[in-house]
């Protein structure tokens, strides 16, 4: 894996020590590089969740919660669903989104502390977490994975193949 | 079984208001401990990266396997994730998810 940081450094592999001593200055953590075969995050080409879930999610804290936490490519607004987690019943289906577009959801996208970040202050707010997990088995949202390329534009329909 | 390795039979643990004194056998993580008892602490992915488990350790010492999610801010403040944590020394142990 190469890598170009928002800086324009380059680096040709992502276990060169010049580039997680370069990610520890960035975030002021120490880290290293873990192989595992569970619990990867962020590791799907593109992620949708619904406004619903986000504004259950909201109810079930206490407090409106801001859709950006969840850093989603696609925020949905499904009609005629009682469910407002709907989402997390299309994993192994395909939704046209747009004219061409089209989407397998291949799974939940289960969350980590980065919800927790308020979008514009960076305040903590743990308890979130602690609810996704305990209440939703720490997803919110889904993973997609592209089938068919397609541009797509805010408000298109999107529908269940 | 290591007969050197710091032991305590139990730990408090605070939750949604309640405390609980929770039983731990050698080599159980804080939480498998918890879960063990049926307590309803949170968590996720068991491995130390999504944070869910993040909680404040009051009292006591704990050794992490890994601590992936928290920062050098929280582990200065004493935070740690109980899906890594295991007893490190001998002293009264306090962990506390309603920080």
């Amino acid at each position: 894996v190469s890598i170009e940081t928002p800086a324009g450094v380059k680096y040709k592999d992502i276990v060169d020590p010049e580039f997680i001593k370069d990610l520890e200055n960035i975030t002021d953590r120490q880290l290293r590089v873990h192989f595992t075969q569970r619990g990867q995050f962020d590791a799907r080409p593109v992620s949708l969740i619904s406004l619903s879930a986000i504004e259950k999610l909201g109810e079930e804290f206490g407090e409106t919660i801001d859709k950006r936490r969840f850093r989603a490519n696609f925020y949905i607004q499904w009609e005629n669903q009682q469910d407002p987690f709907y989402e997390l019943s299309l994993v192994g289906k395909t939704l046209t989104i747009g004219n061409h577009l089209e989407v397998m959801i291949v799974e939940r996208d289960p969350r980590c502390s980065m919800i927790t970040l308020d979008p514009d202050t960076a305040e903590e707010s743990p308890k979130l977490l602690q609810l996704l997990a305990r209440k939703h088995g720490g997803d919110a949202g889904v993973f997609a994975a592209v089938l068919q390329r397609g541009r797509v534009n805010a408000g298109d329909p999107i529908y269940l193949k | 079984v290591s007969i050197n390795k710091p032991f305590i039979e139990r730990f408090r643990l605070t939750l949604d208001g309640e405390d609980y004194t929770v039983p731990i056998d050698r080599d159980e993580t804080l939480l498998q401990a918890a879960l063990n008892a049926s307590i309803d602490a949170p968590h996720t992915c068991t491995e130390g990266h999504c944070g869910s488990c993040m909680s404040l350790l009051r009292s006591g010492e704990v050794a992490m396997e890994s601590t992936c999610a928290l920062s050098k801010r929280h582990i200065k403040k004493g935070y740690v994730l109980a899906c890594q944590s295991q007893p490190s020394s001998s002293a009264p142990l306090w962990l506390d998810f309603d920080f």
